[in-house]
């Protein structure tokens, strides 16, 4: 029987050549931009968390590296903290909601040297940051210690980003916009909006004493959730249906999750400043829109569990979906203990302690960073046409920071609590609490170390694909066998 | 009763008069406030906009928007790459 000659095959095969055609398209116009932004992220990945291990080894050896003032903690920490939030989160964040977008809308990005450029300027201003910082010039304000200057550069740098993610938007064929765009769309506009009134607020027309941290941790705090939250939850949406071939379990509830996200978040921030000299009604307010968090949580939650149930399995043959659902569990454990952190008379006994520390690096590491690895990991085949050179660098890099970020997160949350118990007690001298927090301090390198051992062999695996070092995509990380013959 | 103006220049005043006694303080709350009503207006008009244009009718079929006739549902796209090499 010769089916070429059934009409309907000869449509299917027709829409399916154009579908292939259209995908390599989208895949072809974003490869420049996009691994621009991917390899400059990795770059400054690895440099972040150089600069967080030498912070790290100062805390419980404070004479290592003390001879340099660029290199003493009151710098090197805060440089570690920019870098990895602008360098790398950021710019892998932008390659990602890109890359989605363009994905999604089934529309090939359009200015390239646009982007570039954008890049370009993105890695300047965070080169003017980093130097800025460890040469002294630090703002001290959390989460924007760069100075404004370079904060001028990075919102300039943003404006192309947003001027492409609206025009895919315009040009995206007809049909229903994914929840994944939803995510995307919002946090494009979301993260300058909140970046440039931080600036404006803190730096141009500066706010008086005390409104100074109600504007910095409202902005911190909504960075995480308005920007780098929206932007993981999309890569979860977007990679877990696809990777296993299975739709997300209930849409109806995704959708409950964006717009609860996008209706309660914008609260939460001064939850930071509880005990702080603030109208005790803005506190309030943030620690109910904390709690209300709990709803697009367990949504997002119970969503993809129910998606991935059957599918489980899938986790020893897929890289991406090791990273996202590492990545999925981890929002679902550090949105919960946020809230509940929330709560005054348990944020009494954790503020000022290390437990603090170790819930950030659960949100912006477990959560955002093991998210954008296994992103990365599916997007750069596609856009290169090439494969990662060894499934046990991927293992290796999966395992070490799966594992030191685990260590990492349970030792520090031990070691804060036990501080914040010592501290409230008053018999006990401060050396002494600082003295039985070292262990845990020391634990922290260790889990630091493993984790830039993971940044290492990611970057290894990175240059190998970038140097066509590696075979060209077979049906491995797939382009689908009729893409391949296409390319 | 004090024309519109009026009112309006005195609580200008109100909050910027004497930064040192706490006015500026409200005003820049006053402003968070604003821009935190400023997200949450942008999230009602998406909102408005999504169910303008008929995005939650049919709900449960956007599901399937992540696919693509040559990555269709029930096709897995993702592996390590030969585990030989």
């Amino acid at each position: 029987m010769k089916t070429a000659s059934l009409p309907y095959v000869e449509h299917h095969r027709e829409s399916l050549d154009q579908g292939v055609h259209l995908r390599i398209e989208v895949d072809r116009a974003a490869r420049a931009p996009i691994t621009a932004f991917f390899v400059t992220a990795v770059f400054w990945l690895l440099l972040g968390s150089m600069l967080a291990l030498v912070a790290s080894i100062k805390l419980h050896t404070p004479g290592f590296l003390a001879d340099a003032a660029w290199l003493t903690f009151g710098r090197v920490r805060p440089a570690h903290l920019d870098t990895v939030i602008y360098g790398w989160c950021s710019a892998a964040c932008i390659g990602v909601g890109l890359w989605m977008t363009s994905r999604l809308c089934r529309a090939p990005i359009r200015h390239q040297r646009l982007l570039l450029g954008s890049a370009l300027l993105w890695n300047i201003g965070n080169a003017m940051g980093l130097v800025g910082v460890l040469g002294g010039w630090s703002t001290s304000v959390e989460w924007l210690e760069y100075p404004p200057v370079a904060g001028l550069v990075l919102m300039a740098a943003f404006v192309p980003v947003m001027i492409e993610a609206v025009s895919m938007v315009r040009r995206r064929q007809p049909g229903h916009v994914y929840v994944s765009q939803w995510y995307i769309l919002a946090a494009f506009f979301w993260f300058p909006w909140l970046y440039a009134t931080a600036q404006v607020l803190l730096f141009w027309h500066p706010a008086p004493g005390p409104a100074q941290p109600a504007v910095n941790w409202w902005y911190a705090h909504n960075t995480l959730g308005l920007w780098f939250t929206p932007v993981g939850l999309a890569s979860a949406y977007y990679f877990i249906p696809k990777v296993i071939g299975k739709p997300i379990h209930s849409y109806y509830l995704s959708m409950v999750g964006f717009w609860s996200l996008a209706f309660f978040y914008a609260w939460n921030g001064m939850h930071h400043l509880i005990g702080g000299p603030f109208p005790a009604w803005l506190i309030s307010v943030s620690v109910v829109a904390s709690l209300m968090m709990f709803v697009p949580v367990i949504t997002v939650a119970v969503n993809h569990h129910l998606t991935m149930r059957g599918n489980f399995d899938a986790l020893r043959w897929s890289p991406t979906l090791r990273f996202v659902v590492f990545a999925a569990m981890s929002y679902t454990v550090v949105s919960l203990q946020g809230s509940l952190t929330a709560i005054r008379s348990l944020n009494r006994l954790t503020h000022f302690t290390h437990y603090t520390v170790a819930h950030a690096h659960l949100g912006m590491y477990a959560f955002v960073t093991m998210m954008m690895f296994g992103a990365i990991y599916y997007i750069v085949p596609r856009l290169t046409g090439r494969e990662w050179p060894s499934a046990a660098a991927i293992k290796a890099h999966f395992w070490l920071c799966g594992l030191g970020v685990i260590l990492y997160w349970v030792g520090l949350s031990i070691g804060g609590f036990k501080q914040g118990l010592a501290l409230l007690d008053e018999s006990i001298p401060f050396m002494e609490v600082v003295k039985r927090t070292l262990p845990y301090l020391e634990l922290r390198s260790w889990a630091g170390t493993m984790m830039t051992l993971g940044h290492i062999i990611f970057a290894w695996s990175l240059w190998r694909v970038l140097t066509r070092r590696t075979p060209a995509t077979g049906k491995a990380t797939l382009l689908a066998p009729q893409a391949a013959a296409l390319t | 009763m004090a024309p519109a103006g009026e009112s309006v220049s005195a609580l200008v005043k109100v909050f910027t008069s004497d930064p040192l006694n706490g006015n500026l303080f409200a005003l820049m709350l006053a402003l968070i406030f604003l821009v935190l009503l400023g997200i949450l207006g942008s999230a009602l008009l998406m909102f408005w906009w999504a169910a303008s244009v008929g995005q939650f009718e049919n709900i449960e079929d956007g599901a399937l928007a992540v696919f693509d006739t040559d990555e269709p549902a029930g096709q897995t796209t993702d592996s390590f790459p030969d585990p030989r090499r």
